[in-house]
């Protein structure tokens, strides 16, 4: 070493531009400066908008990093300096201390690579260009868009021939979940393997495991007193069965027949007197309702939601312009609407000038997120929980000691009476319908059983029993639940779920034309591009909605030949430093090469 | 499991072998210390062995395969280095190093999941393997440069009476796990380009991996510079040694840190970053 510094020290010519850049300090200073700004380029988030930067950093760095470019490190004109000056420095230093001597090899080799592969990647920049293409199966195309949108027209015709996409077999796991300590456990799934949940008072074992499994629910009646009466209903339309069903007096005891215009009701009453009370008296069924509240006024007044009908308050005028009971469903008649998602579209006229709104029933904060002219009014939408819009009704009454009794209602007007009796039909006004109530259960109740549809791999369910504080507790777990299934103490929870990527690899079959003939084809997938005319084209992705549209990406990079050459002149200069020279150097004779 | 921790308990008494081999000096506990750490290494190679097979892919796919394969790479990396250059009380601290990787990833989730399409390549291979064998290096020349300060502080002198230098020691390391870094460098380039069209995108590990590769860069041209500064020439090796153990520090945030990175969210292959 001590050679070379007298060398360089000596040197006569050397102005102090060409001493400065033929000197390792300032490959040094470079090279460390380089790591920096990586560095840099990875702490501060890169190539992001404005506002993104100001809402991170605060104005003021924010601006202070997009001054700098800090904000795009790798782009910016100081980072590419620092590049430029470190190749002047390889080059000038490799000439500065060109000896031409094989011992020299590997150190030659090493500086000319990050030569080669800074004016490789500079050519690319300049002359190459990237972009993607979106194809569905079938398709052709002719052009491709850039990174910024631009669409760039290549010199052939690309067709896609096939698209497909392998999948892997589903796989699911086990998961345990601890509330209070907020934390997952994978569990082995194998089946009598008893697993403690480290850190918890829980221990679980799988009992049993159905690879396509089904729940099947079977009303039973578990008593002969009166606990939770039940009526098994059947409505016919000719001589067959066109709807049947439970109703439950003490829980789900109405069914609305939109097709039929039909509501059927059962109640359970406790004497004969309420028998008659609830015969007698027809409740109007409750209707929509419109809640407009002013706001700082303390003023909030209901109004029944009546399509074209309008009202006042204070100084505000409202007209119910359209109702719906599922917005997206608006259009058709609302008797055949699903009540999922209400409506109601109001017109509002006051001193801010004339709007219409829409509010809906399960979402009363909607203005809030969309701002309107009239902000101190607050409009609610109420649906009751029966809406129907049927003009005919059943009441199936029962009681005890056989009192039962069946109401025909129409147009809120009790038309018929009749003492029902359990296996017997009866018409349903002039409506051509017959009803039949063939199952009465004093004690209803559900029986759950899991059974087995196929052996594939489709739906699986696990048999788990926990052991907790609460006693030990087994229950099925299903792959299609996506809720977690608790343990009673409410703090430890089960999940059984599908997991990772499923797909495997897609695959493309491009064909290239030119001039009418074809000219290249190959089934591309990732790892494994096609090539054609300095064109590149990668599988890159595929849409999940849309299972015939391969995503491709496009490079042509002219620069790509000198890059590899430099990645390959660096192996082999580095391997020739650290392995090939010390061996060199052991035999006596290769010492003067030095 | 049972594997993991046999080959746990190998490393454990080796490391006690290769401790007192120092403080007694008995020839027998050199060979003994050897012998143990080797039946420790082979069980080691089980594991990754049977993970592959039992995965079908090359076991690095995510961080519970890639800590024991490194594991695995730093006792092969320990025993052609102990070969080369006989490393001594190295040995007890590399054989720690391989203790603290596995019992790490005895920690965590070790359920073998499907490979994503670009994984399934053998660039990936190559890739990883040559990275690993540089890091495994990389960590013996932390481990030798901490030693060297160690006992450069507690005996003030730069050179004399120690029974070896381990700061030529941690040069010849590093000289000797740079190619591999390197060569992990460049195939992570052209695996790039194969699977996605482009060699380099600034994504923070490529960016790491850089940075890392530079500062490992700038520590062989030490030499060159360090000499002509205005600097006590006893401090060179130490400047040397610091030097090393940062660039390792480098090294692991390139491997297990950039999770916590701001840019993290942007990045294709973080581990832990699903
Ligand atoms: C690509 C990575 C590089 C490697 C692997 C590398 C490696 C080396 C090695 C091993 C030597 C010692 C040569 C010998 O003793 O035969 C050396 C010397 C040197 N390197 Fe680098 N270097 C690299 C990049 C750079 C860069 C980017 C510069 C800055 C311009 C640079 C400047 C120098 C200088 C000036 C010398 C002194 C040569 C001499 O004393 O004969 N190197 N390099």
């Amino acid at each position: 070493m001590a050679k070379v510094i007298g060398k360089t020290g000596a040197r006569e010519n050397g102005s102090p531009l060409w001493n400065l850049f033929t000197s390792v300090k300032l490959a040094v200073a470079l090279i460390f400066l380089i790591a920096l700004a990586c560095g840099l380029g990875t702490f501060i988030v890169q190539d992001k908008t404005s506002q993104e930067y100001s809402a991170r950093y605060g104005e003021g760095l924010a601006y202070f990093l997009q001054l700098t470019q800090l904000t795009h490190v790798f782009q910016s004109y100081w980072f590419t300096l620092l590049l430029l000056l470190l190749c002047t420095n390889l080059v000038c230093c490799t000439i500065e201390r060109w000896r031409g001597t094989l011992m020299q090899l590997g150190f030659i080799l090493t500086h000319t690579s990050i030569i080669l592969i800074l004016a490789g990647s500079i050519l690319g920049l300049w002359f190459g260009n990237k972009g993607v293409i979106w194809i569905a199966e079938g398709q052709k195309v002719e052009q491709f868009y850039l990174r910024e949108g631009t669409p760039k027209v290549l010199p052939f015709q690309l067709y896609l021939e096939a698209f497909i996409t392998e999948k892997h077999p589903p796989k699911f796991e086990l998961v345990g979940y601890v509330k209070d300590k907020h934390q997952e456990k994978l569990l082995s799934t194998e089946i009598g393997k008893v697993q403690p949940v480290p850190k918890s008072p829980y221990a679980v074992t799988v009992k049993d495991f159905i690879p396509d499994a089904a729940l099947l629910e079977e009303a039973v009646n578990t008593s002969e007193d009166i606990k939770n009466p039940a009526i098994f209903v059947q409505l016919y339309g000719s001589e067959k069965v066109s709807v049947e069903g439970w109703l439950v007096a003490k829980d789900r005891n109405w069914y609305v027949d939109s097709k039929r215009n039909l509501k059927l009701e059962y109640q359970w009453v406790a004497s004969m007197d309420d028998l008659e009370k609830a015969t007698s008296t027809v409740t109007k069924p409750a209707q929509p309702k419109l809640v407009v509240r002013l706001k700082g006024k303390d003023v909030s007044r209901e109004f029944p939601i009546e399509v074209g009908k309008d009202f006042s308050l204070e100084d505000y005028q409202f007209k119910i312009l359209d109702f719906t009971l599922n917005f997206t469903q608006r259009g058709t008649p609302i008797r055949e609407q699903q009540p999922e998602n209400p409506a109601v579209q109001v017109e509002l006229q006051g001193p801010q000038g004339k709007e219409a709104r829409w509010v809906f029933a399960n979402f009363p904060d909607w203005d809030e997120m969309h701002p309107t002219k009239h902000k101190d009014i607050k409009l609610l939408c109420q649906i009751p929980q029966d809406l129907t819009f049927v003009s005919q009704q059943i009441k199936i009454l029962q009681g005890p000691n056989e009192s039962r009794l069946l109401t025909y209602i129409k147009d809120d007007q009790v038309v018929e009476k009749i003492n029902w009796e359990l296996e017997k039909k009866y018409d349903i006004g002039a409506t051509g319908q017959q009803i039949k109530i063939s199952k009465f259960f004093p004690s209803f109740g559900v029986k759950q059983s899991v059974v087995k549809k196929s052996d594939e791999l489709k739906k699986p369910a696990l048999l788990v029993e926990v052991d907790g504080p609460k006693g030990k507790l087994s229950d099925w777990v299903f792959s299609d639940t996506p809720n977690a299934t608790p343990y009673p103490d409410g703090n430890f929870f089960l999940l059984y779920k599908q997991f990772g990527e499923n797909i495997k690899d897609w695959k493309s079959t491009l064909r290239i034309e030119e001039g009418g003939k074809t000219v290249a084809k190959k089934t591309i997938e990732v790892n494994d591009p096609l090539k054609y005319g300095g064109y590149t084209f990668y599988q890159a992705s595929y849409d999940p909605e849309n299972p015939r549209l391969s995503g491709l990406q496009v490079a042509r990079d002219p620069g790509l030949p000198l890059v590899y050459s430099g990645f390959f002149t660096l192996c082999f200069g580095i391997i020739f430093i650290f392995y090939i020279k010390p061996l060199l150097r052991r035999r006596p004779q290769a010492q003067e090469g030095e | 499991m049972v594997t993991i921790n046999i080959a746990l308990l190998a490393f454990i008494i080796a490391s006690i072998a290769y401790i007192m081999k120092e403080v007694w000096k008995p020839e027998i506990l050199r060979k003994a210390s050897l012998a143990i750490f080797i039946v420790g290494f082979l069980l080691n190679t089980v594991l990754v062995v049977n993970r592959w097979i039992e995965s079908g892919h090359a076991p690095f796919s995510n961080l519970y395969e890639s800590l024991i394969f490194y594991a695995w790479s730093v006792g092969f990396v320990y025993l052609i280095l102990e070969y080369l250059y006989s490393l001594r009380i190295v040995g007890a601290l590399s054989t720690v190093m391989i203790m603290f990787l596995l019992l790490y990833a005895s920690t965590t989730d070790e359920t073998i999941r499907p490979l994503m399409p670009a994984l399934q390549s053998n660039w990936l291979t190559v890739h990883v393997v040559t990275y690993f064998i540089g890091y495994a290096a990389l960590g013996i020349s932390f481990l030798t440069s901490i030693l060297y300060l160690v006992w450069h502080l507690r005996s003030r002198t730069s050179l004399a009476g120690g029974p070896m230098d381990f700061q030529k020691l941690s040069y010849k390391i590093v000289a000797f796990g740079f190619p591999f870094l390197t060569l992990g460098l460049i195939t992570g380039a052209v695996w790039a380009n194969k699977a996605w069209g482009t060699y380099w995108s600034w994504d923070p590990k490529e960016t790491w991996s850089l940075i890392t590769w530079l500062i490992y860069l700038l520590y062989l041209h030490t030499p060159l510079v360090l000499p002509r500064m205005n600097i006590d020439k006893a401090k060179i090796p130490v400047v040397q040694s610091v030097c090393l153990v940062a660039a390792f520090a480098a090294v692991i945030f390139t491997y297990l840190g950039l999770a916590y990175l701001p840019s993290a969210s942007d990045s294709e292959h973080i581990y832990g970053n699903k």
